[in-house]
């Protein structure tokens, strides 16, 4: 009898939610427009109007295809000036036939002139917004978002699916690009002893883009730019077995060696000047790949040529180092690992901020270079 | 001590009681001698040959005691007895005050022929058949041991279906036992005709979505749930045979999987698994995905399904419960219709579904692939008590992601193990996966 009863009871309970629930009407996935890319600029300047605040918000929507057999599928481009950006996007609805869904749009690009004003908006709006995932990446581009979100590149089957396989590295694996996940960037926003860092994406002739540099940021705005060797370096320093080439001079013959693995730590050591010496150790195993002049390898070339190459990496890195740190920013995390090893709570950022401008750089790198397939 | 005056009274209310009935006999073989029995349960030739033609050789003292000696005759005075015994095929023989009944049943069966329900790759094709010692016969061959025992029980008002009780006394689970005699006891039917029937009444709840008790046609596959312990159940004219208790994992257990080298049976066992998830959940996901969360999917998928979805009506539940029960009529057209005309309804059907309703824009693309492989995938479920449940709790499955999207799926699925870890059977629990512990291994007996 009580197992009846509770029976009825659940069906009582299932019925009434059944009936609460016919208001709302199911829109189903044919009824969605998927926003794939979201791009976000400064206002085109319109003389006479004060136009200081406004922003203009693109977005690449794709057209369901039910062939895929088709070679692409169509985009289309809508864009709206506005004061912020739920209004932007209020007044996008009315542009297109369908829901605007956010749930698939993985990549949110800032345009430059953008990113240059201030950020926090956008950072703001993209964690509040439920239905865009925070695996989203973010990217800064040049010369605007909607120049590089019209663009079509001829080997993109899904609209906007070029941009998440280069940022993601799910496609090329390029050691010039830096992903950067939305949840990350927001996180390195706020936080201290850590400063954001986002690819640069840029418009490359008509149907191209180009990903190789990268934004350094400040907790606001945009404040440089890192080259693409440099982007290169805050790879290596950042990531674990980095997969690049570089090379080395010696007696005017290059020798160019590609990474196999590579390691990168470093140590916040005080000298007994009491100034602090960030100590960066890098290193890796390489394969020879190529020399330019025809040279026999010998085990004793290749240690000579591993010499060389360490010394050619601390030049390098050392010189990003210093560069890195003449912007006043931190995007490899030397603050935060400081705060991490001085537990004084009340003073540790002062602290920080008191040591930073007279920080050292140290680099010991340690280049081993083999060869393969050595056949004469 | 019987005189020929009561033997005499018991034959005429035997007359009286099966009047009217055109294959009722009676025969008075000389003076001293009468028989009776039914034509259409009798086996006429055992008659001639036993009964009527010694009668005219022997005198009357060599007959009693010739009819006496034969194995399967008894001697009795009670009616009733008499009556049941000549409603099954024996041969009520008066001489002189004593009367026996004479085993002379013939029985239509037909033979034993190959599985059909249970079909495996390699491995005994022997099917229980509808005669009951024929399938005694079939299980003790493969099961020689003074343990089997098997008890005779009467199950019906009218059909008195003679139902065995088959366990191995050295290894049987006595709770298990005790429990099954108790309800077998407990049974009070007219008609018991299918092991599906009584596998009804022997379970203890009348609302179940799971089978708790195996039914099954292969010969095998009892021997070797006897041999773990179980308690099988023979049926006269029904050629399948009962196990209890079960457990869910057996569902999911073929009679290959012995055959077969062990990482390829495993492999075979999560198949089996891996086809009951798809089954159950991939129209549920198929719903949800479409209607509550695209943002699951990858970008191509999500677009795919999308596009395909473009000429559709109706929201993806309607499309997806039209489909399915699309499906569900073409498996049972395709299993009722007479084996001539079969192919056709899976020819016709398969066309007008699966091309057809695409490109009149009725259903997706997408969908037809998922019907497909949801119909597939159940029937990879050997055992098909386990399949139908299957069939059916995918429904409500889509009922809930119509409702809650893929919440309302993981929340059935932690509803649906809730209720599997309640169930029990026979006081055994139901999702257990070793039905048996602490006897004996199950690897130091039995062949099959």
């Amino acid at each position: 009898m009580r197992g009846r009863l509770y029976t009825t009871l659940l069906i009582i309970v299932l019925c009434t939610c059944g009936i609460m629930l016919t208001g709302c009407q199911l829109k189903d996935v044919e009824r969605r427009s998927f926003v794939l890319a979201f791009g976000i600029d400064s206002a085109p300047t319109d003389e006479g109007k004060d136009n200081q605040n406004l922003i203009e918000v693109t977005l690449k929507l794709a057209i369901p295809e039910g062939d895929p057999s088709k070679r692409d599928q169509e985009a289309v481009i809508i864009s709206q000036v506005s004061n912020t950006i739920p209004e932007a996007i209020r007044l996008l609805k009315s542009k297109v036939d369908k829901e605007l869904d956010f749930s698939q749009c993985k990549t949110l690009l800032f345009g430059e002139s953008y990113a240059k004003k201030s950020i926090s908006e956008i950072s703001d709006w993209m964690v509040r917004r439920r239905d865009i995932q925070l695996v989203a990446y973010n990217g800064v581009a040049r010369p605007s978002a909607k120049e590089v979100l019209s663009l079509h590149p001829k080997s993109e089957r899904v609209p906007a699916y070029s941009l998440i396989l280069s940022l993601g590295r799910e496609g090329t694996e390029s050691p010039f690009i830096v992903g950067m996940f939305s949840y990350n960037f927001r996180r390195h926003l706020s936080e201290q002893g850590l400063d954001p860092i986002l690819p640069l994406v840029e418009k490359d002739g008509e149907e191209a883009i180009l990903i190789n540099k990268s934004v350094l940021l400040d907790k606001k705005r945009a404040r440089a730019e890192l080259t693409p060797d440099e982007t290169r370096l805050y790879n290596l320093l950042m990531t674990q077995n980095l997969r690049t080439s570089f090379f080395a001079e010696k007696d005017g013959v290059i020798y160019s060696y590609n990474m196999e693995s590579t390691h990168a730590k470093f140590k916040l050591i005080t000298s007994k000047e009491g100034k602090t010496i960030v100590q960066y150790y890098v290193g890796g195993r390489a394969i020879l790949e190529d020399n330019n002049q025809d040279v026999e390898t010998t085990g004793s070339l290749l240690r000579e040529v591993s010499k060389v190459a360490s010394e050619k990496w601390e030049k390098d890195i050392n010189k990003f180092l210093v560069k890195v740190h003449g912007t006043g920013l931190d995007p490899l995390g030397w603050g935060l690992r400081y705060m991490a090893l001085n537990w004084n709570n009340a003073t540790e950022i002062e602290d920080w901020e008191k040591i930073y401008p007279q920080l050292e750089f140290r680099v010991k790198a340690d280049v081993e270079i083999k060869y393969s397939g050595m056949i004469h | 001590m019987p005189t020929k005056r009561t033997e005499q009274r018991v034959e005429e209310w035997l007359s009286e009681q099966l009047s009217d009935t055109m294959d009722f006999e009676e025969r008075s073989l000389g003076k001293s001698i009468k028989i009776a029995f039914m034509k259409s349960l009798s086996d006429s030739d055992t008659v001639k040959r036993f009964i009527v033609v010694p009668s005219y050789e022997m005198d009357l003292p060599a007959y009693e005691s010739y009819i006496a000696t034969f194995p399967g005759c008894e001697k009795s005075q009670d009616k009733q007895k008499v009556l049941e015994f000549v409603l099954k095929g024996y041969i009520y023989i008066r001489i002189e005050a004593n009367s026996y009944l004479f085993d002379a049943k013939k029985t239509e069966y037909s033979g034993i022929s190959a599985n059909i329900t249970e079909a495996i790759v390699q491995g005994p094709n022997d099917a229980l058949t509808e005669n009951i010692e024929t399938n005694m016969n079939l299980i003790r061959r493969r099961y020689q041991s003074k343990d089997l025992k098997i008890e005779p029980i009467t199950i019906g008002n009218v059909s008195k279906t003679t139902v065995a009780v088959m366990y191995d006394a050295s290894r049987v689970d006595r709770e298990v036992l005790e429990e099954m005699r108790k309800r077998l006891s407990k049974i009070s039917v007219d008609i018991l005709q299918s092991a599906g029937e009584l596998e009804k009444y022997l379970s203890e709840r009348k609302y179940r979505m799971f089978p708790t008790t195996i039914v099954t046609e292969r010969p095998d596959r009892v021997v070797f749930n006897l041999a773990e312990g179980k308690v099988a159940l023979l049926m006269d004219t029904v050629d399948y045979a009962i196990i209890a208790p079960s457990i869910f994992n057996d569902f999911f257990t073929a009679m290959d999987d012995k055959i077969q080298v062990p990482l390829v049976g495993w492999f075979m066992k999560i198949i089996r698994y891996v086809g009951l998830f798809i089954t159950v959940t991939l129209p549920a996901f198929y719903v949800a995905f479409t209607s509550y969360n695209p943002e699951i999917l990858k970008v191509q998928i999500t677009l795919l399904i999308a596009g395909s979805r473009a000429a559709v009506p109706y929201p993806s539940f309607v499309e997806v419960g039209l489909m399915l029960l699309m499906m569900e009529f073409l498996i049972e057209a395709s299993l009722r219709l007479p084996k001539a005309i079969g192919p056709t309804a899976t020819t016709v059907g398969g066309l007008i579904l699966g091309q057809a309703a695409t490109q009149a824009g009725l259903v997706s693309n997408i969908m037809i692939i998922i019907v497909s492989a949801v119909a597939i995938s159940n029937f990879v479920i050997p055992l098909n008590m386990m399949a139908f449940t299957v069939r059916v709790l995918k429904y409500f499955f889509i009922f809930f992601a119509a409702i809650f999207g893929l919440i309302g799926i993981v929340v059935s699925m932690i509803g649906l193990i809730m209720y599997l870890s309640e169930i029990r059977s026979f006081g055994k629990p139901y999702m257990k996966i070793f039905a048996i512990e602490g006897k004996q291994g199950k690897g130091d007996q039995q062949n099959g």
